[in-house]
């Protein structure tokens, strides 16, 4: 059981207006893994991760963290949150400093730690989010994708074993958006598990290990992303599309370009590679 | 808006703010008490030059900040020039309105142009102040003299807010005037007030999502963030204080200290 860090168990919420945000869901999040929570605009998804974090109490069922049930007092809230970090959709409600050294400092702070070590987690973390220069700018005038990579950075430095990230890259531009994936694969790497909260197919698709689909408040599949996303009623059930590489590649195997038997491809590259490598060439010396 | 962007392009951002903070201030107090035009001159010429020469403010907009002061002083100092007259006074001019008789006197002028100088000059110190030391400085600065957390908080806040409040304000405006909201006196007014009960439920929502935004990293009653370090320096220190004694001889030369 060590290696599950976040397990929900029937979780149901029902909003004060009579509206159902999680019908019934159970969920287990494992160490180390790239998971990504895939919905449409509405599925729940949000609400589902105020529930990780405990911001909101479940209407009935159960958290476990790291195997033992979570009851919401202060301590153990508190050890919840310095080990589980989100990173909300929209920068602009999260960050609450006028600058980008007081926003990164608050949560190591929180943690009870002292100055000198806030001051290397500030610098470490902004590092790592490659925004070491922005350390004494004013938040308010950072770009949008600056302003997202801050509010990572102050999620980075509270050291999470997990972390959730709400649509890291909606309304961030190609360039970001690659750059805040890229983050995400390094830190995964170190060890840290990362929940992704995505509507992009192709984002989920390149990155998860594992994906969890979720539809109306409810999980409506949960495996490894080739066998989910490969499956076009579930996925027209939930109102996606399937990712373009996979759908180029099966309709090549389909029509016999390219042989049965090959690793589903991931990325782009890894199709076009397989694309160059398994087309016969063509001799047209006649010989 | 604006001049919070040179606090922080200033070169003299580096600057430890206690060192700009007391320039500034005993700048100040120095021509107060001084009560010299010849002080406040000094005073004025130090401040215009460290801003716009050391500061890198452009002397051109700086120049039109001044003229804000200087409209609203002029004012100021023509109605204490302007007083009724005795007939022991020194009169420059006089006229009389409805029987009473007014006019200038030679006092009154002196009074007049010395009130002028020295609101000059003390406006030109705080904009030395404000245009080359940021409002996160300043707070850090009020964090040492002790003041409340509370209101350090609040401050804290309030300015960050302040930004993302006049940011979704002015899209919305824009918003509104791309959809000929503000075409006429009537729609603009109407317009103007959905903005602002927007606003207000935006702000709401704002406070909301903040809270949990704090609370998901540990919030736990009280925003302790980190104050960024300052290194005094000593030869701006040395220089500082050799201006000061200077400024304090003139002063004293031309026996106009109290």
């Amino acid at each position: 059981m060590t290696d599950i860090i976040l397990e929900t168990c029937n979780l149901r919420c029902q909003y004060p207006d009579g509206t159902i945000a999680l019908q019934d869901i159970s969920i287990t999040i494992k160490k180390g893994k790239k998971i990504a929570l895939l919905g449409t605009n509405g599925a729940g998804k949000s609400t589902l991760l105020l529930h990780l974090i405990a911001l909101i109490k479940p209407t009935s069922g159960k958290i476990f963290f790291q195997g033992k049930e979570l009851h919401y007092n202060r301590s153990s809230l508190a050890n919840l949150r310095s080990r589980v970090g989100l990173v909300f959709q929209d920068p602009e409600s999260q960050l609450f400093a006028p600058s980008v050294r007081q926003e990164v400092s608050f949560g190591p702070i929180n943690l009870g730690l002292a100055k000198k070590q806030v001051e290397e987690r500030v610098f470490s973390s902004l590092e790592l989010s490659g925004i070491p220069h922005l350390v004494d700018k004013p938040v308010h005038l950072l770009s949008y994708g600056q302003k997202k990579l801050v509010s990572i950075a102050a999620v980075l430095a509270m050291k999470p074993e997990l972390l959730i990230l709400d649509e890291p890259t909606a309304s961030l531009d190609p360039h970001n958006s690659k750059e805040i994936m890229q983050l995400l694969n390094t830190l995964n790497q170190k060890g840290m598990s990362v929940l992704l909260v995505t509507h992009n197919v192709e984002e989920a698709y390149g990155f998860a290990d594992e994906i969890i689909l979720m539809n109306n408040g409810l999980i409506t599949g949960q495996g490894t992303p080739e066998i989910i996303l490969s499956q076009d009623e579930l996925l027209a059930d939930n109102h996606l599309t399937k990712p373009i590489v996979l759908e180029i590649f099966n309709s090549l195997q389909l029509a016999g370009h390219l042989p049965k038997n090959l690793p589903i491809p991931r990325s782009r590259q890894a199709l076009m590679d397989l694309i160059q490598n398994n087309t016969p060439i063509q001799d047209n010396n006649g010989r | 808006m604006l001049l919070d962007r040179f606090s922080y392009n200033s070169p003299l951002g580096q600057v430890h703010p206690v060192e700009k903070t007391f320039f500034a201030i005993v700048n100040m107090i120095i021509c107060i008490l001084a009560n010299s035009a010849i002080i406040s001159f000094l005073v004025l010429v130090l401040m215009a030059g460290g801003t716009t020469f050391m500061g890198k403010v452009p002397l051109r907009f700086y120049l039109k900040l001044l003229l804000l002061p200087i409209t609203f002083l002029s004012l100021g100092s023509l109605s204490i020039a302007v007083t009724t007259i005795n007939p022991t006074d020194m009169v420059i001019c006089q006229w009389s309105l409805l029987g009473y008789p007014l006019g200038i006197t030679t006092e009154s002028l002196h009074t007049s142009l010395m009130v002028f100088t020295k609101s000059l000059a003390c406006s030109s110190c705080l904009f030395f102040l404000i245009l080359t030391t940021s409002m996160l400085d300043i707070i850090d600065l009020l964090r040492k003299l002790r003041i409340p957390e509370l209101f350090l908080e609040l401050m804290l806040l309030i300015y960050r807010f302040l930004f993302v409040l006049w940011d979704s304000g002015q899209k919305t405006y824009l918003a509104q005037s791309a959809r000929l909201g503000y075409s006429s006196g009537k729609k603009g007014l109407h317009s103007m007030s959905m903005l602002v009960s927007g606003l207000l439920l935006q702000s709401l929502r704002r406070s909301r999502e903040l809270t949990l935004a704090l609370e998901a990293r540990g919030y736990n009653g009280s925003l302790q963030v980190l104050a960024r370090d300052y290194t005094y320096s000593t030869r701006n220190i040395t220089i500082i204080c050799f201006i000061e004694i200077l400024l304090l001889l003139v002063a004293y030369k031309g026996g106009s200290i109290i």
